[in-house]
């Protein structure tokens, strides 16, 4: 697949909890979201199959989320991420995952708390993810490397090859 | 769509269960909370899955519409069985623009991939795979149109004890 090409999206209500400090499902005025608060770190997971023939792999991924604000128009939010690979017969199950090590964006909210936009990282490392193989993706914000105080609402989530 | 390209991905958390004999949603690893779908090991249960064939199915170039079929990849574990193996079913129902009258089940007959040796680690993921010739094999099946998929453990006939667990499953275009 050639880069900047999209691999897989998730939505909210396709993610899971990771059991300890998640953010939680939500609809704001009727669109789900996961809401991520502003004084303490929360995270929230993702499973998806990395896709067959359309993944290189190149070794490096893109991540994107949109998010938008529940009240702040000015400050910064962190958002890191972390990937684990189960693959065939690779991660057992019953043991915590081997996660990449966490990498994250710091983006500026939008002027308008309403507003969704997007905060991208790149060249993060792909964990040997083959394709085919299934995976699990951690997002979390970090609030102590952001500014904005209020709820950070994800709409999204995109992973693109780099 | 070129040969091996994903065309979708099917979460436990999407199934569908039956009213009877169904396999049962669970939560694997309490630490790092992973839903799974449960089939039980002496009875053969099912879970039900509904999708839409991407309009790419069978595309290879602008002009040429010319589907081969798919590969369905299952992804399972077992809850704490290290030998043995496992059978699992697959079965198509379309569904499409006047089909079929979905009051009523109209599957096509099954194709199944038998004697899948387990992991030799309860956790480990194992994949395996078995494929739909285009046409009456996958109940014809058109791009554009919206299906069913019906999974299907068949504990009466392979060997390893204890729960098998859905972890995903992806379809590919042959």
């Amino acid at each position: 697949m050639a880069a900047g090409k999209l691999l897989i999206d998730f939505h909210p209500y396709q993610g899971h909890p990771s059991s300890t400090a998640d953010a939680w499902h939500a609809a704001v005025n009727k669109h789900p979201v996961m809401v991520y608060p502003g004084n303490a770190d929360a995270s929230f997971r993702f499973r998806g199959i990395m896709p067959g023939n359309q993944y290189g792999p190149t070794g490096v991924l893109e991540f994107k989320v949109h998010y938008s604000m529940a009240t702040d128009t000015s400050g910064t939010i962190e958002w890191e991420f972390q990937i684990a690979r189960i693959g065939d017969e690779i991660l057992d199950l019953d043991v915590n995952p081997s996660w990449t090590s966490a990498q994250g964006v710091v983006d500026t909210v939008p002027a308008t708390a309403g507003h969704v936009t997007v905060a991208s990282l790149d060249n993060h490392g792909f964990n040997n993810i083959q394709p085919g193989d299934s995976f699990i993706l951690n997002v979390e914000r970090d609030v102590s490397d952001g500014t904005a105080v209020g709820d950070a609402y994800l709409h999204w989530v995109e992973i693109f090859e780099s | 769509m070129a040969s091996g390209d994903s065309l979708i991905l099917f979460l436990p958390e999407m199934a569908q269960l039956p009213s009877s004999n169904a396999a049962a949603w669970i939560n694997r690893n309490v630490n790092s909370p992973i839903m799974m779908l449960a089939f039980d090991d002496t009875t053969n249960q099912s879970a039900i899955f509904k999708g839409l064939m991407p309009q790419q199915y069978g595309v290879q170039d602008t002009q040429i519409n010319n589907p081969t079929g798919i590969t369905v990849y299952i992804h399972f574990a077992m809850a704490t069985a290290t030998t043995g193996d496992v059978d699992w079913d697959i079965e198509l129902e379309r569904i499409g623009d006047g089909q079929q009258d979905i009051d009523s089940d109209g599957f096509a007959a099954a194709n199944s991939v038998d004697n899948n040796t387990v992991p030799a680690t309860a956790g480990h993921v194992s994949i395996v795979n078995v494929t739909f010739t285009d046409g009456v094999d996958m109940d014809s099946i058109e791009s554009g149109e919206t299906f069913r998929l019906r999974i299907t453990r068949d504990a009466s006939s392979d060997t390893a004890t204890g729960d098998a667990q859905l972890h995903a499953i992806e379809i590919r275009e042959t």
